[in-house]
C-alpha cells in the first residue's frame, strides 16, 4: 500500500497545483505513518483554486460527473479522464457484485429532477454491465402512481433516487437500492450506495449492515478528532483526492468495511 | 402549439433588426475577449468585434470541426466553477470532441428545446418513452423540457440487442409518444410492429426521432403501419437543439433569434428557398459558442411562412458533407478510424470503411492494404477500443470485420472513404 500511496502523492505533487499549494514541498513518504502526517485536503482548499489548478491535465478531461443532487457544496464538478471513468465503472461493478444479485437482473431507477443526471450515470453503468434498466422520472406523482408505473415494469431491483419519502416495503420487489440512506434498514434486501459528488460511488451497505468498499481503489481513514471519514482515491489520474476530509462520519471496521454514523451536507 | 409567438411568428426583418443583430454583437464582443481562437480569427479577418455584426459575420471565416477543438481549453477554463456538464462525441481526430456547459447553458437550451417540443403538440397526458441502448443523459435533458411543458409521465427505457426480450415490457407502459434514434428504431422495428399488431388497444400516436436522418421510405412505412405521426428534433453536440418539425410536417423550424444559419455558396431554388451547406452561429451558448460552424449538413432553407403560422425558417437536410457516419445516433468520423488503424504502425496508409446492415446489427468492414495482414489482431484490438464503439460491440449492435486487399485497390482508381450500404425499411 505504501508504494501506491507514494506514487499517487508524487504524481499529484508533480502535476496538480492544489497539492503543491497544500504541501509546499514534495513529501517524502517512507512509511504509512508519514502518509498519515500529510495535511488533510479540505473543501476550503478547492474554494480558492481555479479549475485548472485542481486537475492534472485539461486536455484529458473526458467526463463531467453530475453531482448527486444537481447541487453540491464542493466548488467543482467531478472531472474524469477516460481512465478515471473506466475505474469508476469498475468500482460500480464491485459494488453490484457485493449484493449477490443475479447477472441480468432487471432494474427500475426512480429519479426526480434533482437526482436525474447522477441516476442517469447509474443507469448507464447498469446497462453497460447488461442489467436491463429503465428510469422513471418522478414529478408530482402520488405514491400509488409511482407504484403503478413500477409494477408495469416488474423489476427485480428498484433503485430509489428521489427526495420523496415513500414506503416501499410492501411493493414486493426483491431488492431495493438507495443512495446515502445510511439509517439501519428493516428490509433485508436493502442495499445503500454511499457516494459523494466529488468522488462518485464509494461503498455499498449489504445486508450485514456495514459498508463495503473496494480497497484497490480507496484508502480509507477517519480523523481521530471528529470521526470524519477521510478518503484517498488510488485509481484516479486526473483529479486524485489525497486524505480528503469528507462531510461524513464513520467508524472503521475490520477489513474493507466501515459504518457510517452521519452524512453531512454534500 | 406555438410556445413563443413573439419570436416564432415574428416579422423576420424586425427580428433581425431588434434581436439578432444585438445578439451577434454581444456574442462577438464576449468571445473576442475570452477565446484565443476567436481573438486570432477576428484579427486575421480584420474584424473589429464592435463593428456592424452582419458585416462581421460576413467577414469571419468558417469554423471547422478541427477548429472546434481549439475552443475546448478556453471554454473549460472560462467555465471554471460554473462548469456543469460536458457533451462528448467520438471526435474527428481520434480524441473525443468536448462541449463544456454551464448551468446557464442548460437552462437556455431547455428553453429552446421546450419551444421545439411544443411544436410536436404534446399534451400533459402524454406518456413519453425514450428508448435507447446506453447513456440516458440526453433523454434526461429532454425529459426536463417535457416536464416544463407540463408532461407528467416520461420514462427512459434502456434496451439491449435481444429486442424480443428487451421490448417485452414496452407494451405495458403503453406510450403515446416513442422518442428514439432512427437506426435503433429500424433495428427493433420488426419486434415493435409485431407487438403492436398483437395488441390492438394501444395508445401510440407519435414517434419523435433525433440524432440522424430517417429514410423517407422507412418513415412512410412506419406512419402507415403503426398509424403514427412522426416528428424530427434537429441539433448537434456542438450546437445543441436547433429546431424541430411542426404538425405541418413541411420542414424543420429553426429559430434565428437563438441560432443563425449561414449558407455557404447558396443555390437559389425559388423565391423563398435556397440550398447549400449550413454553418451555425449560436448566440445563447454561454461557455462554448460557435460562429459559422460547419456541422456537415447540406440543407434547403425555406423562408416562407409555414402553414402552422410560424415565420421562422424551415430547413430540410438534403445531405452530409463530412466523412463520417452515425451508429445508433452516435457520430463517428473516418479520421478516427484511420488514426486508430495506423496509430501504432509508424506509417500512414489507406482505409476504406463499408457499412452494411445485417439482420440484427450493423456491420463495419474495414478494407486495408494486404501488407497490413500480419497486424490484423493488433488493428482489430485498436478498433475495438475506439471511443463509444466498444459499447456497441459488447452489446452486439455492431460487428467488425477486416478485409485485406491488394494495394491497387486504393491506388488504381478513386474510391470513396466510406460506403454506406445500410438501408432501414
Amino acid at each position: 500500500m505504501l508504494d501506491e500511496l507514494k506514487a499517487i502523492v508524487d504524481f499529484a505533487y508533480d502535476n496538480i497545483p492544489i497539492y503543491r499549494k497544500l504541501y509546499q514541498r514534495k513529501p517524502e513518504l517512507n512509511s504509512i505513518a508519514d502518509f498519515k502526517n500529510l495535511p488533510y485536503l479540505r473543501i476550503s482548499d478547492f474554494v480558492t483554486c481555479n479549475i485548472e489548478e485542481v486537475i492534472s491535465d485539461v486536455d484529458e478531461v473526458a467526463t463531467v460527473l453530475p453531482p448527486i443532487e444537481n447541487k453540491t457544496i464542493f466548488p467543482f464538478p467531478r472531472l474524469e479522464s477516460t481512465y478515471d471513468r473506466d475505474m469508476r465503472y469498475e468500482i460500480f461493478y464491485y459494488l453490484i457484485e457485493q449484493t449477490g444479485i443475479k447477472k441480468g437482473s432487471s432494474f427500475v431507477v426512480l429519479t426526480d429532477s434533482s437526482h436525474s443526471y447522477f441516476c442517469g450515470e447509474i443507469v448507464n453503468n447498469l446497462l453497460f454491465y447488461k442489467y436491463p434498466t429503465s428510469m422513471i422520472f418522478v414529478r408530482d406523482h402520488t405514491v400509488d402512481e409511482i407504484q403503478e408505473w413500477v409494477s408495469k415494469l416488474k423489476p427485480d431491483c428498484l433503485l430509489i433516487g428521489i427526495d420523496k419519502i415513500i414506503e416501499f416495503s410492501h411493493w414486493e420487489i426483491p431488492y431495493i437500492f438507495t443512495i446515502n440512506q445510511f439509517g439501519k434498514s428493516e428490509i433485508i434486501k436493502h442495499f445503500d450506495i454511499y457516494a459523494i459528488s466529488e468522488i462518485g460511488w464509494i461503498a455499498i451497505r449489504t445486508s450485514e449492515g456495514h459498508y463495503l468498499y473496494p480497497d484497490d481503489y480507496f484508502y480509507v481513514e477517519t480523523d481521530p478528532a471528529d470521526d470524519i471519514l477521510v478518503l484517498t482515491t488510488l485509481a484516479n489520474d486526473l483529479q486524485p483526492f489525497i486524505r480528503y476530509k469528507t462531510s461524513d462520519r464513520a467508524k472503521l471496521l475490520n477489513g474493507n468495511r466501515f459504518q457510517i454514523t452521519y452524512i453531512g451536507e454534500h | 402549439m406555438i410556445l413563443d409567438p413573439g419570436f416564432e411568428c415574428a416579422d423576420q426583418q424586425k427580428l433581425l433588426d431588434e434581436v439578432i443583430k444585438q445578439g451577434l454583437s454581444s456574442l462577438f464582443i464576449r468571445v473576442y475577449d475570452h477565446f484565443s481562437y476567436y481573438h486570432w480569427r477576428f484579427d486575421e479577418a480584420g474584424v473589429d468585434p464592435c463593428m456592424d455584426p452582419m458585416d462581421a459575420l460576413e467577414l469571419l471565416p468558417l469554423m471547422t470541426k478541427h477548429d472546434y477543438g481549439m475552443l475546448e481549453r478556453d471554454a473549460f477554463i472560462c467555465a471554471n466553477k460554473h462548469l456543469y456538464h460536458a457533451e462528448t462525441t467520438s471526435g474527428s481526430t481520434g480524441r473525443p470532441k468536448r462541449r463544456f456547459q454551464s448551468l446557464t447553458d442548460e437552462l437556455n437550451e431547455l428553453k429552446l428545446a421546450m419551444r421545439v417540443f411544443a411544436g410536436f403538440n404534446v399534451s400533459k397526458d402524454d406518456v413519453i418513452v425514450f428508448m435507447d441502448v446506453g447513456n440516458p443523459s440526453i433523454y434526461i435533458w429532454f425529459a426536463k423540457a417535457f416536464e416544463n411543458l407540463g408532461v407528467k409521465n416520461t420514462i427512459y427505457y434502456g434496451i439491449q440487442s435481444d429486442f424480443d426480450r428487451s421490448l417485452n415490457k414496452l407494451m405495458s407502459l403503453d406510450p403515446t409518444i416513442l422518442f428514439t434514434v432512427p437506426s435503433l428504431l429500424a433495428r427493433s422495428y420488426e419486434t415493435i410492429l409485431r407487438m403492436y399488431k398483437e395488441n390492438k388497444d394501444t395508445s401510440l400516436q407519435k414517434i419523435i426521432y433525433f440524432g440522424e436522418k430517417l429514410d423517407d421510405r422507412f418513415r412512410k412505412r412506419i406512419e402507415e403501419e403503426l398509424g403514427v405521426k412522426i416528428f424530427s428534433h434537429y441539433g448537434g453536440t456542438e450546437t445543441s437543439t436547433l429546431g424541430g418539425e411542426c404538425s405541418a410536417h413541411d420542414g424543420i423550424h429553426v429559430y434565428t433569434d437563438v441560432n443563425v444559419p449561414t449558407l455557404i455558396d447558396p443555390k437559389v431554388i425559388n423565391e423563398t428557398t435556397q440550398e447549400g451547406e449550413v454553418a451555425w452561429t449560436t448566440m445563447q451558448m454561454d461557455v462554448q459558442p460557435v460562429i459559422k460552424y460547419r456541422i456537415g449538413d447540406v440543407v434547403r432553407i425555406d423562408r416562407a411562412k409555414c402553414r402552422c403560422g410560424r415565420t421562422s425558417p424551415r430547413i430540410k437536410v438534403v445531405g452530409r458533407t463530412d466523412e463520417g457516419f452515425s451508429l445508433y445516433g452516435e457520430k463517428f468520423y473516418y479520421d478516427t478510424f484511420l488514426n486508430t488503424v495506423y496509430s501504432n504502425l509508424n506509417e500512414t496508409g489507406f482505409l476504406q470503411i463499408i457499412l452494411s446492415s445485417e439482420q440484427n446489427h450493423d456491420k463495419l468492414t474495414f478494407i486495408l492494404p494486404e501488407k497490413l495482414k500480419s497486424k490484423e489482431s493488433e488493428i482489430l484490438e485498436s478498433l475495438y477500443y475506439v471511443n463509444e464503439l466498444e459499447f456497441f460491440l459488447e452489446e452486439g449492435f455492431v460487428q467488425l470485420d477486416v478485409q485485406f486487399v491488394p494495394g491497387s485497390h486504393f491506388t488504381g482508381r478513386k474510391i470513396p472513404c466510406i460506403i454506406d450500404h445500410r438501408v432501414y425499411q
